[in-house]
């Protein structure tokens, strides 16, 4: 954990620089009497400059602890791997239709989850899609993207 | 008295009836399934409360937080998995009295305690919340900056295992906030000339990427999470009164501790419930029984569990601070349906206040005979597999972050504060102050602002008025003993 607060402290201490660099490049559209509209992001990106410096720190000083903060590849890819799906899904969307969409969609994050019988993944894909589909839709009249399918 | 009959007559209505009722069963689902949380139910309905009205959305709210939190027990007594994090203290006594063949009787002395707890803080947020409401009127945008600063530092660092994390979560859910039009003059913020984000980032789509992303990537990480079925019989639900009777003063206290620790922002339901077991398990004439499997260890933590509840709803209601992460979503559910949270809403919205009262009351009196009536369905929901639940959540996510503004805009940002959501996990920052600070951001920017337009710039206003000063002294303790507190131990133990 030691390790980590050090590294994720000096990210922050990265992340201070770049908010700053965007406040500093504000336009600049103040009125009498007001503060600017950089105001409160300077108190901001002051106050997290200074936490940052007391967790790098803090951390330093600290004695080596045994909790150890696990990122394996395999979560990592996990996450890009849904965020990918769920982007692709969203493009999907606009060109099937909502419905035909999230059937492809449930049934992949299904089988991900674990099921690997196909009739019983193609049940409940179909359902769900329907069901989110008649709720959203019908009952809370979202208006979700059509395709050429539904 | 004719506004709170209006709102009783309001909150009557079939629809309001029928919202609570799924509202409660929502409830009972999730908190009898483990690994969803409460705070994951809320966000998943936020959405639906889009298209109805502010009372109908909150019966529906007010019946999930009142039943999930009952619906929590069932599991942590049966399989000594807590549903949710409060029932932790109730699968002590309630898993051993399960494993003497007593489990009917621990989820009915669960149940009803649940009951207790929620009806007595209802009770103190009806007595109590306009008389402080009342005075809150008084608080102007000094004040009001100073009290916001107060509930978020509160929340920073009260119970927070690394007070420095708690802080930088909170400043960076305010650096987020300051994405959009400036308020005072309009300025563009950070938007990278995306017109969508002039508006600032909606808290909703955040709201559900940090609660509810982390879960649908754990989960389809962890692969099928294998969790023990329960075998034994469940009878004898309804509990007898003359047992009751010996447990009035469990009840009593876990009430009690309950609602008072909700009403301290950032406190929260586990510290409720282990303080009230902690305290019943010292002062009851059967000390040796605890651990063991005594309804008194059932019953203290449970009063507890549903005493924060209508304690949390005292500053959310009356303040604008929400006591903890499900009140904070409350506190968003209000200003989607365009309601300002604090002391105006009980001057301009008396009326939706009381039906606010009169729908806790419901929900806990729907609480109480649903959960006897179908209990048995809730004994066997924990079997549901993740690998329906995981692709439901995921879908209702994506189409509740796109009913905001039927934009996939909103979706991004959802995946975005995901992803910050699970780092955070990962790194162990907590996410309520992150949270808080989205939801409370806006406010404090205006309201600083507003006072040092007054003040034609001078800081002095907020020492000069005696509230905010005080509030600001407070703010200030609130954070700094946390941090010097360990130090002035160690040196006072190092001269011994």
């Amino acid at each position: 954990m030691r390790k980590a607060n050090i590294i994720i402290s000096i990210i922050l201490l990265g992340f201070t620089g770049f908010y700053a660099y965007l406040i500093a490049n504000l336009p600049a559209r103040d009125l009498p009497n007001t503060l600017g509209a950089a105001f409160v992001p300077w108190v901001l990106a002051g106050a997290l400059a200074g936490l940052s410096i007391l967790l790098l720190i803090s951390s330093v000083l600290a004695k080596n602890e045994n909790s150890k903060v696990s990122l394996p590849r395999r979560e990592l890819l996990g996450i890009a791997f849904l965020l990918i799906l769920i982007v692709c899904y969203v493009k999907l969307m606009s060109y099937v239709g909502f419905v035909s969409a999230s059937i492809v969609f449930l049934a992949i994050l299904t089988w991900l989850a674990g099921s690997r019988k196909p009739v019983g993944i193609a049940v409940f894909s179909v359902t769900t899609a329907t069901l989110v589909y008649l709720l959203f839709h019908k009952f809370f009249q979202v208006q979700l993207p059509t395709g050429v399918l539904l | 008295m004719d506004i709170a009959l209006a709102a009783l007559v309001d909150v009557l209505q079939t629809e309001n009836i029928l919202a609570s009722m799924v509202g409660v069963f929502f409830g009972l689902f999730i908190g009898a399934t483990p690994g969803l949380t409460i705070s994951l139910g809320m966000v998943l309905l936020l959405p639906l409360t889009f298209a109805l009205s502010p009372v109908t959305a909150f019966c529906l709210l007010l019946g999930l937080y009142s039943s999930g939190f009952t619906g929590g027990s069932i599991s942590a007594i049966l399989l000594n998995i807590p549903g949710t994090p409060s029932a932790a203290a109730t699968a002590i006594d309630g898993h051993a009295m399960a494993k003497k063949g007593r489990a009917g009787e621990a989820i009915g002395t669960a149940v009803t305690a649940s009951f207790f707890g929620g009806m007595f803080s209802l009770v103190c947020l009806v007595l109590i919340a306009p008389t402080i409401a009342k005075f809150a009127l008084r608080f102007g945008a000094p004040e009001l900056f100073a009290l916001v600063l107060l509930g978020l530092t509160l929340i920073c660092s009260f119970g927070q295992k690394s007070i420095i994390k708690g802080l930088i979560s909170g400043v960076i859910g305010l650096i987020f906030m300051t994405v959009g039009l400036d308020p005072m003059v309009g300025t563009p913020r950070f938007t990278f000339g995306q017109v969508e984000l002039q508006a600032g980032i909606s808290f909703l789509p955040a709201l559900i990427g940090l609660f509810a992303i982390p879960q649908v990537v754990n989960g389809i990480i962890a692969g099928v999470r294998v969790i023990p079925t329960y075998h034994g019989k469940v009878a004898g639900v309804l509990p007898k009164l003359r047992n009751l009777a010996k447990l009035a003063k469990s009840m009593l206290l876990g009430a009690f501790i309950g609602t008072g620790v909700g009403a301290v922002p950032g406190a929260g339901g586990p510290i409720a419930v282990f303080l009230s077991y902690d305290y019943i398990s010292r002062i009851s004439k059967n000390k040796s029984e605890f651990g063991k499997g005594t309804p008194e260890g059932v019953a203290a933590p449970e009063s507890a569990n549903n005493g924060v509840a209508g304690g949390a709803m005292i500053p959310m209601l009356t303040l604008g601070i929400p006591g903890d992460p499900i009140t904070a979503i409350l506190l968003g559910a209000l200003m989607i349906q365009g309601l300002t949270p604090g002391p105006l809403l009980f001057e301009n919205n008396g009326q939706f206040v009381y039906s606010v009262f009169w729908a806790f009351l419901v929900a806990n009196v729907l609480t109480l005979i649903l959960t006897f009536a179908t209990v048995k369905l809730w004994v066997r929901i924990h079997q549901v597999p993740s690998r329906i639940l995981l692709p439901i959540i995921a879908i209702l996510c994506i189409v509740g972050s796109y009913s905001l503004r039927n934009t996939f805009f909103d979706t991004g940002v959802m995946l975005f504060f995901g992803v910050i959501g699970y780092l955070m996990n990962k790194f162990r920052f907590p996410i309520v102050p992150l949270l808080l600070a989205i939801i409370l951001g806006p406010a404090l920017e205006e309201h600083l602002r507003m006072s040092l337009i007054i003040s034609q710039g001078s800081y002095a206003i907020f020492f000069t008025h005696p509230i905010s000063l005080t509030f600001l002294i407070i703010a200030l303790i609130s954070f700094t003993l946390p941090l010097i507190g360990p130090l002035l131990r160690k040196d006072s133990a190092d001269k011994k």
